[in-house]
């Protein structure tokens, strides 16, 4: 089987209050067995309504998706039996120990016996927890609540594994450490992996293949160097600007004065407490020679009283290519 | 059902261990039942006498026998007035007056019942009062008396309706005559549903009359049976008064009788009152405080959706019945154990305030503890039906919280009892009025039973459909 993951015009319509949102448009994935996949998107964009579909959570109004060869409409026991959920939620329950809610969760998968006590004491070793496995989760850390979120993922020892932004909100020493045992479960175990995040350099370093969804359809697949070669050779340049708010006038004489330029963007910063992604507070440039034309960007941002804090020339990435295909950034 | 029992044995767990929800299961409702035992019941000041002036009617459609007792107006009259009538005379009759007019200490029976003869234009007055609705039978027949007296006690107006039947007093004669028809004495008490505990002291006050002027008959028919067999020349010239005068009592030991029948009933029914209180407050704050247990309990799947570990239930190989069976069967074992301590607390209350082991629950525990499932399943199941209506945590908390009350005032939880006809859509009703039955030792609660297993299971498996429509997550 070539594809682990399957999914065929996969769609989904909400209805409320005589408002109907079609939330995604007819996805079709395929990936492969031991591969890590990539599914980026900004908020909105479908990707959470696409993978719960995949997951079984909610039942797709159109199509359908395989995991392993099994509907999750028709067969979703068995598709279910061969997938892992590692949600960016703690799922876990904080009045149980660590290893009562993996016991539990590996009941909810059918283990029993000797060999879910096993399993769970190989997952609290994999997690390097085994000597706070009696505590209370809601007396856990952050990053030891990640990690025993994942463990719970993979008590039943899956084929497929999808996780959801799994390194939200922890430091970078955890982030590290779950970056580190994404690649792990690859490389040792031959999983499969679904993976998606908002930041595009943990899909970078990951990932096989990566798919852009945005308004609920798949706008582009492939591998990094495959969706770069679809944007062009095209630079990018990251201009820190000091003020909140720069006029739409302002990007308008850099696109339309400037030879070479191709799209500009900015990044409000959001407000105090709004989630910041690696984009925030620039202004993004593609421009198909950069370095020629940096010192007109320049030119007019300083005309427009804009304080400048910074500059970077950066060479064509995933972001780039978001960008380029959805004339925005990430977070937007 | 593996699963299931996992999921059941995790809800259970989480419930005993939150201080909060065991706050909500047991100390509030135990707190909320003593409290109304200690204001109504009497406890530690020996026990008043709540159970009295109980309102009673009797239709009497006694003809009589050969003699010229009509018992069936004695019985009225005791009933009516406390005291048997002045135009009826005989030693049956002074016995059953005798010191069967003093139902205990200190309270008479004429402080216990509050008689009311019931005829034709009484139901006629109900009638044109609009108090009850004109029965079907026509006018002039005892049908119609019959229908709108107990349509009257349906309606709450009376606590019990007396029918003295029309060969009450050929029965009671029969019994010490042979050769006389009869023999088998039926009287029916007719009672309210909602006042079993006062109904049964009816019944056992009308007992003990009948017993009482029976075994005087008895009595006298023996002796006299005795004196023609020994003595038949004794008997030449006797007449009927002189009979009376010369046996009186002495051969009718109808006092004792009184005292033997009326001294279990009076104590019985200080225990009863003692313990009827507690019961009926009890039962009806046992199933309100199920209700919350219940609905919080179910409603804890918003919970867990909001904490993802729904979904990470859902994402794994387990069907949506097994979760929601899995919450319900924890539900139903935390439901009985909040019941059951309930149960046992207020026994424990109940005896103290009678001095000695009150088993206000009554002796049938098996029949006791189906009912706790019933009532468990009932309310679980109504709290399975909320998880499949609602659309939110906070929708449910609000529309669950006013429904709990609502069935409550329905169902006789806040103290006061609403007719039957209303009562009877709230489960409470239907819980409260079994463990009232089972507490009075009546055992037909077949009908509260199915209602309660019926309503659990109906709410169960709509709430189940409807979670499974809409509960996308």
């Amino acid at each position: 089987m070539e594809f682990m993951v399957e999914t065929h015009d996969l769609a989904k319509t909400f209805r409320s209050n005589g408002t109907v949102v079609e939330a995604v448009k007819g996805v079709d994935l395929q990936i492969r067995k031991g591969e890590i996949f990539s599914l980026l998107g900004p908020n909105g964009a479908g990707k959470t309504t696409t993978i719960s579909m995949i997951s079984g959570l909610i039942e797709p109004t159109r199509g359908d998706a395989l995991i392993g060869g099994y509907s999750i409409t028709d067969q979703p026991m068995q598709a279910k039996e061969l997938l892992g959920v590692i949600p960016q939620e703690i799922a876990l329950y904080p009045n149980l120990s660590a290893r009562a809610n993996l016991l539990f969760f590996g009941q909810m998968y059918g283990l029993k016996g000797t060999d879910l006590q096993r399993r769970v004491d190989e997952l609290l070793a994999f997690g390097e927890l085994t000597y706070r496995q009696h505590d209370r989760i809601d007396t856990y850390s952050g990053g030891m609540k990640r990690r025993i979120n994942i463990a719970a993922g993979l008590l039943h020892d899956p084929q497929v594994v999808y996780m959801d932004e799994p390194t939200v909100g922890i430091d970078p020493q955890s982030r590290r450490r779950i970056l580190d045992t994404v690649k792990q479960l690859r490389d040792e175990r031959g999983l499969t992996v679904l993976y998606t995040t908002h930041l595009m350099e943990e899909a970078q370093e990951l990932s096989d293949r990566v798919a852009i969804i945005d308004h609920g359809e798949i706008i582009a697949m492939g591998t990094q160097g495959e969706l770069i070669q679809q944007v062009g050779e095209q630079d990018h340049l990251v201009v820190k600007v000091g003020q909140a708010e720069v006029a739409d006038e302002v990007l308008a004489r850099v696109h339309d004065t400037i030879e070479g330029v191709t799209q500009v963007v900015y990044d409000p910063p959001g407000e105090a407490g709004e989630e910041r992604t690696n984009t925030s507070g620039l202004v993004l440039v593609s421009a198909s020679r950069g370095r020629k034309a940096l010192r007109h960007v320049l030119r007019v941002i300083d005309e427009a009283g804009i304080e400048i804090q910074s500059v970077e020339v950066r060479e064509p990435d995933l972001e780039a290519v978001f960008l380029s295909l959805t004339g925005r950034a990430l977070r937007d | 059902m593996a699963k299931l029992w996992a999921i059941a044995w995790r809800e259970l767990y989480t419930r005993f261990t939150d201080r909060t929800l065991l706050i909500i299961m047991l100390a509030a409702p135990l707190g909320i039942a003593t409290i109304v035992g200690l204001a109504f019941g009497g406890l530690g000041s020996g026990g008043s006498s709540p159970v009295e002036h109980i309102p009673v009617i009797v239709v009497n459609q006694d003809n009589g026998g050969p003699g010229s007792t009509v018992f069936g107006d004695v019985l009225t009259e005791l009933l009516v007035h406390g005291e048997r009538p002045a135009s009826q005379s005989g030693p049956a009759l002074d016995c059953a007056q005798g010191e069967g007019d003093q139902a205990g200490d200190g309270m008479s029976l004429d402080d216990l019942i509050d008689g009311q003869a019931f005829d034709e234009a009484a139901a006629s007055a109900f009638v044109a009062l609009g108090d009850i609705e004109a029965p079907q039978a026509g006018h002039g027949t005892q049908a119609y008396v019959l229908a709108a007296a107990r349509a009257a006690v349906d309606r709450g107006l009376f606590t019990a309706l007396v029918i003295v039947p029309s060969d009450y007093s050929q029965s009671l004669l029969a019994l010490a005559d042979t050769t006389l028809p009869g023999g088998t004495i039926e009287v029916e008490v007719y009672a309210n549903r909602g006042r079993v505990l006062s109904a049964a002291i009816v019944r056992s006050v009308v007992d003990a009359i009948s017993s009482q002027m029976a075994s005087g008959n008895i009595a006298i028919g023996v002796g006299l049976s005795q004196l023609v067999e020994h003595q038949p020349q004794a008997l030449a010239g006797l007449t009927e008064a002189n009979v009376t005068s010369a046996f009186g009592c002495g051969f009718m030991p109808t006092t004792d009788l009184i005292e033997l029948d009326s001294q279990p009933v009076q104590a019985a029914a200080q225990d009863n009152q003692a313990g009827a209180i507690l019961v009926a407050v009890g039962s009806a704050q046992a199933m309100f405080f199920a209700l919350f247990t219940a609905q919080f309990g179910i409603l804890s799947v918003y919970e867990e959706r909001k904490n993802w570990t729904l979904q990470r239930m859902l994402s794994t190989p387990t069907p949506r019945w097994a979760i929601l069976g899995g919450k319900l069967v924890g539900v139903i074992v935390s439901i009985l154990f909040q019941m059951l301590a309930l149960m046992i607390a207020l026994t424990a209350v109940g005896s103290l305030m009678v001095g000695h082991l009150n088993l206000i629950w009554g002796q049938d525990l098996g029949l006791l503890g189906l009912l706790l499932l019933a009532a468990s399943t009932a309310v679980g199941g109504l709290g399975m039906l909320m998880a499949g209506v609602m659309r939110s945590v906070e929708q449910a908390n609000v529309v669950a919280s006013v429904l709990n009350i609502g069935l409550g005032v329905l169902g006789g939880g806040f103290g006061f009892q609403l007719p039957v006809v209303v009562a009877g859509f709230s489960l409470i009703h239907w819980g409260r009025e079994a463990f009232q039955l089972l507490a009075a030792g009546q055992t037909e609660i077949w009908l509260h039973l199915a209602i309660l297993f019926g309503q659990g299971i109906v709410f169960f498996v709509i709430g189940l459909l409807l979670f499974n429509r809409r509960f996308e997550v």
